[in-house]
């Protein structure tokens, strides 16, 4: 699994490519950790196209971010996403708590 | 396959042991056949041919197709020379034969490696009509990932999960149980130490890999039990920890909580899922599609 972190301005864009089992949910950490690290973040947006599954733990680490993001005021969304990986999302109801859009 | 009284099977280079393992087999099914069968009898329902090295492998496949009748090779998923060789051939079925319980952990390690080397499709694991098996890993020796993925291709070669994405959920499910075995089993990191904040990512890490870096805890085993029949697979994980009451996993899988999704995603693509033992050994069922 690859993860590359895309920033332009207030925008981060963070794609990763390959599913994320428990070793590459270690990549997403450190990735997220590095992401966390930059300033002035405004809106982070992951590319999740190429993903067809996910750990609980890799999204524990999508949520902890979400909730460092959420309390600095920025957003984030999910632009990007396979179909099961998109079918697990509504199913643990990850849509509700940041945009999830194919 | 196995079962076709018209088909040929070649079943070939199996040391002694599995091969009176395989005629008592084949004899309990009720089936003709005996090792040294010759590969040209057009009666024999089952060939059992001793294919030692590529050479013979070639010479049982050209005499099957000149009976132009299915056929397959079956070889010890453990003899990676074979394998490789007969799915070179990329004609019928690869047939990778049930292997014993003490070299399935090294059979699942060639499989995952020759199923990544191959295209999708030229490859079915058939094997007998019964396998059961049990392998173990240390803590600190387990690949989880690989080890799950493996387990599902086999469930999903052998019919259980005949789309892609059930068996991608079925390698998550097996990868969170491992994990849960590992780390909150056999390592003995408590559950709702589970980060719930970015800053806390590190500490559990660091945790987690100073005791895997403990003998005490690194040493404890993960343990797989793999049955299954051509109706259901049953697939067990067992740790050496001090359990848990499973009546306290969280049941739903949303919400802001990590905890709880992982059962979930546990049960999803099987028909049952329970923790006994205290909390040491996980159960789970499949039933086979269409049975």
């Amino acid at each position: 699994m690859d993860i590359e972190l895309n920033r332009q301005g207030e925008d981060l864009r963070i794609v990763v490519d390959g599913n994320i089992d428990s070793e590459g949910g270690r990549k997403l950490g450190e990735a997220l950790q590095e992401a966390m690290g930059m300033e002035g973040l405004k809106r982070v947006v992951f590319d999740l196209s190429t993903v067809r599954t996910i750990t609980s733990s890799g999204i524990g680490k999508i949520m902890n971010f979400f909730k460092f993001i959420d309390g600095r005021k920025g957003s984030l969304s999910v632009e990007g996403i396979s179909e099961p990986l998109y079918k697990q999302f509504l199913e643990i109801h990850l849509d509700r708590i940041f945009p999830v859009r194919r | 396959m196995t079962g076709g009284a018209s088909g040929y099977v070649l079943l070939t280079g199996f040391d002694a042991e599995e091969e009176r393992s395989l005629a008592a087999e084949l004899a309990r099914l009720g089936r003709e056949a005996r090792p040294g069968d010759p590969v040209n009898d057009p009666e024999a329902a089952f060939v059992i041919a001793q294919a030692r090295d590529e050479g013979s492998l070639r010479g049982f496949r050209a005499a099957a197709l000149d009976e132009r009748r299915p056929w397959a090779f079956c070889v010890p998923a453990s003899d990676r020379g074979l394998v490789a060789a007969a799915a070179a051939a990329h004609e019928g079925f690869l047939l990778l034969s049930p292997v014993l319980g003490k070299e399935l952990k090294r059979a699942l390690s060639a499989m995952a490696e020759e199923a990544l080397e191959r295209s999708a499709g030229d490859a079915a694991f058939i094997g007998l009509e019964r396998l059961e098996a049990s392998f173990s890993w240390r803590s600190d020796e387990i690949e989880l990932g690989k080890v799950a993925r493996s387990l599902a291709r086999i469930l999903a070669q052998a019919g259980f999960y005949p789309e892609c994405s059930g068996e991608d959920e079925c390698s998550l499910a097996l990868e969170e149980a491992l994990v849960n075995s590992l780390e909150h089993g056999n390592l003995a990191l408590d559950s709702a130490t589970r980060p719930g904040e970015m800053l806390e990512e590190d500490r559990y890490e660091a945790a987690r890999a100073a005791r895997l870096a403990d003998p005490a805890f690194g040493s404890r085993r993960v343990r797989i039990g793999l049955s299954m029949d051509g109706t259901e697979a049953r697939v067990a994980v067992e740790d050496e920890g001090g359990g848990f009451d499973p009546a306290a996993i969280g049941l739903g899988p949303s919400g802001l909580e990590v905890s709880g999704k992982g059962f979930w995603l546990i049960k999803r693509p099987f028909d049952s899922a329970a923790y006994e033992e205290g909390g040491r050994r996980l159960a789970l069922a499949k039933r086979k599609p269409g049975r």
